[in-house]
């Protein structure tokens, strides 16, 4: 058989058997294809078998871990899990991989023998009437007219209904302050008495550390339990203090490996949720220093009643609302600070407030900002001419309005509450500053510490240093505490347990009288007791008078701490290094 | 046979999206710390500047041959061995990109965006096929473009769209190629390439929606002959204008000799042919002389509405902006219309930028898009009017002819016409008694 006969007998083989080889490449086809989808199907509508038994393994060792964050062997099988999971997908897609190139491969097979099956079925064409119309072409140009008004009509109709679509109005600078306007008598965010019902802030309501309640527990006894409603381990260290809202009771916590945020029922203790504050935009991938005393979580949280919000060391503020999702998330750099940020976060209406001081004072780089509590987004921001401190802002209710006092080197500033206007500043205040300010008969009252105590009329413009500043003592002063008042007289504690009452008159010292204890909490007051808890654990109550009047010292149990108490209506809330406390009558 | 003609490919192509489909899935990272170091995402490295000159080259040398077999030689077989060429290189090496269709929108972005820099592959894709079809009509749809050649290879039993459904289809591609150089100017978004239907062919994946709007595209195709170059693809606007003023273009019969057979427009699936008007056709009446008149003075008025009509299109269309889709969900979020976040308004959240100048921004892109659509309903209006006074005209021919702008110039035609087959010696005689 020469080349040409060769070429022929090829060529008749494959006019003969395209049909057949059709049908071939169709069930082949068909086959590839069936294997596809299943193995999509399976991917896209539940896992197969074996992977779903893993993932569901997998869910059951990550809530151990949870429980039990330093098991490593846990991390281990999670990983031969996660590993496990991740050959199996692999797998599967390099079987869809494969399956693409043979299914391509029998489609092209299928195309060219359906092609040439096609061009052998081929009939002859039949004969037709030439169309001998003379208006055939003046139909023709009709009907084209026709069409182009037709498709033009269609047109028309598509882009008015795309007009008349409902869109969304997207609010103007005008709308927006009308909503604001108009949203005015809708309060959307606590009333003043919500507030002083719960404790949402470091030292409470404003922060000043007056619990508005005339009682509190007197008496519980650690060891038996007697006047101990519940007490539930500490999941992660921390130096902040309990919050709480209602029946829910938040603080954070964190170490090498894990930020997170905890809500127990107030009721029973029991763990509600606890969350990994998760990825933050912009933090930084590898941990920064952390000082040991202060730890990565000293800022203690606040809630505005819809969501709590929580900063830590490397700058993370992240909202959560109350049923563990994260709302938002946002890093505001990590902070400059010698010590490591210790600044607690506060809430005004529906906005979050962070005192971020940082750096030295004429870098700038400190700023007071006012976070949107819905959205995280900046709702003004202030910066602000001063060094990093570990003071906290309080909410004083002025005479000339709300200001939110803050205290750092070298400056105390009062900001209008609602926009972040600084209205005064006073220049007087050192370094290394932790007593956060008070507020009484319209005066901020803050503390130099270990060195001296001063107050500052509240209703002065620019710099008051030299003319509203009513009057500056030496004294007593905290290092770490801050201070507490009822008005008329106010309270110092240090940390080496000496505790001083003075007028707010005059800043007069009335009596000091010292504890042989050490404490790092501040003092709260209820009613007609001062509550101040020392390191080892025990209270002390001091009745609120011109004289020292001690009541009895409340033994504790082997706690160590460092976190202020949250007070509600007949419980106080304590945070101890390995337990959390609810003390009252059950 | 028929019937697993039509229906087994049906199948077997729409069981085959889900193997496309199937690598646009994401495995999520490890949610635990392990000590693996995640790579910095880096962005795949610009193709070599001499490559970029091999594509331009590769498309000048596939332009030419397909002028030569299409036009010079009328050889149907050179033009169908060049598309598989075309399909392999285009298609299946370069992956669909860089095409000519697509370029539209990178030339026109570069119009509008000083800042934008326009790759020399791209104006030369944008470019050399208009320059051949200027000389040789629609060659680079002959046997150069990838999307053409894959449609061309499925077509298995075409079949005649009716006339009045053909033109009235054929407005899709001037809405779309308005639609897509509105997008660019505004630098939305590029929808040629993010709607290419057969780009995940070429890849071998891709989302399940574009899979599927290629896998139907590709079912129709077996049956009406490429259904996206003739109603979709906005170059074919382009080349249908260059077309009417190409100099040499391919004719059914060798010399423009017809025997007036049809076997060219049974041939052709493109509805390109053209018949040649009745001897005894009466000639322009006054009503005709009137209605030209009445579409001429009519013009400037059709293209007033529909432009007015176009501003309507403003709103919907500024939705394809990143920015004005983020502004929409963060507004509907904070009014509560909606549930939760996505993605984006989370990152948006997450990043703390105030919403208003969000909204700002959206708003001017919106008004922008109110004249965009002034713009785009102008040119759709100046279309139509054209097409108005086009058909308003009395046409005189002779002969079956290759219509100028909607000719592919495959040679299909002139395969079928007794005439050349006789010039190619396959018929002994030509004479239709």
């Amino acid at each position: 058989m020469n080349n040409k006969n060769r070429f022929q007998f090829f060529e008749d083989l494959w006019d003969s058997s395209a049909k057949n080889i059709a049908v071939v490449a169709a069930i082949y086809c068909i086959l590839v294809a069936g294997f596809l989808a299943y193995n999509y199907a399976a991917a896209q509508s539940g896992l197969p078998e074996k992977e779903r038994i893993y993932s569901q393994q997998m869910a059951e060792k990550k809530a151990l871990l949870i429980e039990d964050v330093k098991n490593e062997e846990l991390k281990s099988e999670i990983r031969d899990l996660d590993l496990a999971l991740r050959q199996q997908y692999f797998e599967r897609m390099a079987f869809s991989k494969r399956g693409k190139y043979l299914l391509l491969a029998g489609v092209i097979v299928l195309l060219l023998a359906l092609k040439k099956t096609v061009a052998m079925q081929k009939k002859l064409p039949k004969k037709r009437v030439k169309n001998k119309d003379p208006l055939r072409e003046a139909n023709a140009t009709t009907q084209a007219r026709q069409t182009v008004i037709g498709s033009s009509i269609v047109l028309l109709a598509g882009a008015l209904a795309l007009g008349f679509a409902p869109g969304v109005d997207l609010p103007s600078a005008s709308d927006e302050a009308e909503q604001i306007a108009e949203a005015a008598p809708q309060v959307t965010f606590p009333t003043q008495e919500e507030i002083r019902q719960n404790w949402s802030r470091f030292r409470g309501p404003g922060g000043v550390g007056v619990a508005h309640y005339e009682t509190a527990p007197t008496t519980w006894d650690g060891e038996s339990g007697d006047g101990i409603i519940w007490k539930t381990e500490v999941l992660l260290e921390g130096n902040n203090s309990p919050i709480v809202w209602g029946d829910r009771l938040f603080m954070s916590g964190a170490d090498e490996n894990t930020k997170e945020i905890f809500c127990y029922s107030t009721e029973d203790g029991a763990l509600l949720w606890r969350k990994p504050i998760g990825m933050v935009p912009g933090a930084p991938s590898e941990e920064p220093r952390v000082m040991e005393g202060t730890g990565r979580t000293a800022s203690t949280m606040a809630t505005d009643g819809a969501r709590v919000y929580a900063i830590f060391f490397d700058g993370s503020l992240v909202a959560f609302d109350f049923d563990g999702n994260r709302v938002w998330a946002k890093n505001l750099g990590v902070p400059d600070s010698v010590y490591g940020y210790a600044t607690s976060l506060m809430c005004y209406q529906d906005k979050v407030i962070v005192q971020y001081d940082q750096g030295y004072e004429d870098d700038d780089t400190s700023v007071l900002y006012a976070f949107d509590g819905k959205t995280g987004s900046v709702v003004w921001q202030t910066v602000r001419p001063v060094a990093n401190s570990w003071t906290s802002p309080i909410l004083a209710k002025t005479n000339s309005g709300e200001q939110i006092i803050t205290v750092s080197e070298p400056w105390v500033i009062g900001y209008k509450a609602d926009s972040g206007e600084e209205l005064w500043r006073a220049t007087m205040m050192g370094t290394d500053l932790a007593p956060s300010p008070v507020i009484a008969k319209d005066m901020a009252i803050v503390i130099q510490p270990n060195e001296w105590m001063a107050a500052i009329k509240t209703d002065g413009s620019g710099d008051v240093t030299e003319s509203h500043v009513a009057w500056h003592v030496d004294c007593m002063a905290p290092d770490i505490g801050s201070p507490v008042t009822d008005g008329e007289l106010i309270w110092l504690l240090t940390t080496m347990g000496t505790l001083s009452c003075h007028k707010v008159e005059t800043g007069e010292m009335l009596y000091e009288h010292e504890m042989d204890d050490m404490f790092q909490s501040s003092p709260v007051l209820v009613g007609e007791w001062i509550y101040m808890m020392s390191e080892k654990g025990k209270t002390y109550r001091v009745k609120t008078t011109a004289e020292f009047e001690q009541a009895e010292e409340v033994p504790f149990i082997d706690e160590w701490i460092l976190a202020s108490p949250a007070f509600t209506q007949g419980r106080i809330f304590v945070r101890g290094d390995r337990f959390l406390y609810c003390l009252g009558s059950k | 046979m028929n019937i697993m003609a039509r229906i087994i490919p049906v199948l077997i192509l729409l069981a085959s999206l889900s193997g496309w489909a199937q690598d646009v899935q994401r495995f999520p990272p490890p949610d635990f710390e392990s000590g693996y170091t995640f790579p910095m995402t880096q962005t795949p490295a610009p193709r070599g500047v001499v490559m970029s000159y091999v594509d331009i080259a590769v498309l000048f040398a596939a332009l030419s041959l397909a002028s030569y077999f299409s036009i010079h030689k009328r050889n149907r077989q050179g033009v169908f061995y060049l598309t598989i060429f075309s399909l392999l290189y285009f298609g299946f090496y370069r992956e669909g990109c860089i095409c000519a269709i697509g370029a539209i929108q990178n030339v026109t972005l570069a119009l509008f965006d000083p800042n934008y820099s326009l790759p020399l592959a791209a104006v030369a894709f944008f470019l050399l096929p208009l320059f051949f079809t200027l000389f040789f009509g629609r060659v680079f749809c002959a046997g150069v473009c990838p999307l053409g050649a894959i449609q061309d290879l499925v077509l298995i039993k075409p079949m005649q769209v009716p006339r009045w459904l053909h033109q009235a289809l054929g407005m899709l591609t001037y809405v779309y190629f308005g639609a897509a150089v509105l997008f660019a100017a505004m630098g939305s978004a590029f929808i040629i390439c993010k709607y290419d239907p057969f780009v995940s062919f070429f890849r071998l994946t891709g989302s399940i929606t574009v899979v599927t709007l290629g896998v139907c595209l590709l079912i129709i195709g077996m049956f009406i002959g490429r259904p996206y170059c003739l109603y979709l693809c906005p170059y074919s606007v382009l080349l249908k204008a260059f077309g009417q003023f190409s100099q040499w273009r391919v004719t059914v019969g060798p010399g423009g000799d017809c025997v007036q057979c049809d076997s060219c427009e049974d041939a052709c699936p493109f509805n390109a042919i053209t018949k040649p008007t009745p001897d005894d056709a009466p000639p322009p009446s006054e009503v005709d002389k009137k209605r030209l008149v009445l579409f001429s003075v009519l013009a400037p008025v059709v293209i007033l509405v529909a432009a007015w009509a176009g501003s309507f299109s403003a709103t919907p269309f500024s939705q394809m902006d990143y920015t004005v889709r983020l502004a929409e969900r963060i507004a509907l979020e904070d009014a509560g219309a909606v549930e939760g976040f996505i993605d984006a308004s989370q990152s948006f959240r997450d990043s703390g930028q105030p919403a208003a100048p969000l909204f700002e921004s959206a708003r001017r892109i919106r008004e922008q898009y109110v004249w965009g659509g002034w713009i785009l309903g102008a040119f759709l209006g100046f279309v139509i009017a054209l097409k108005l006074i086009w058909h308003s005209v009395q046409q005189t021919r002779i002969a079956y002819e290759a219509d100028r702008s909607d000719c592919l110039a495959c040679g299909r035609c002139y395969c079928s016409c007794p005439l050349e087959r006789k010039r190619l010696k396959q018929l002994k005689s030509a004479s239709f008694v």
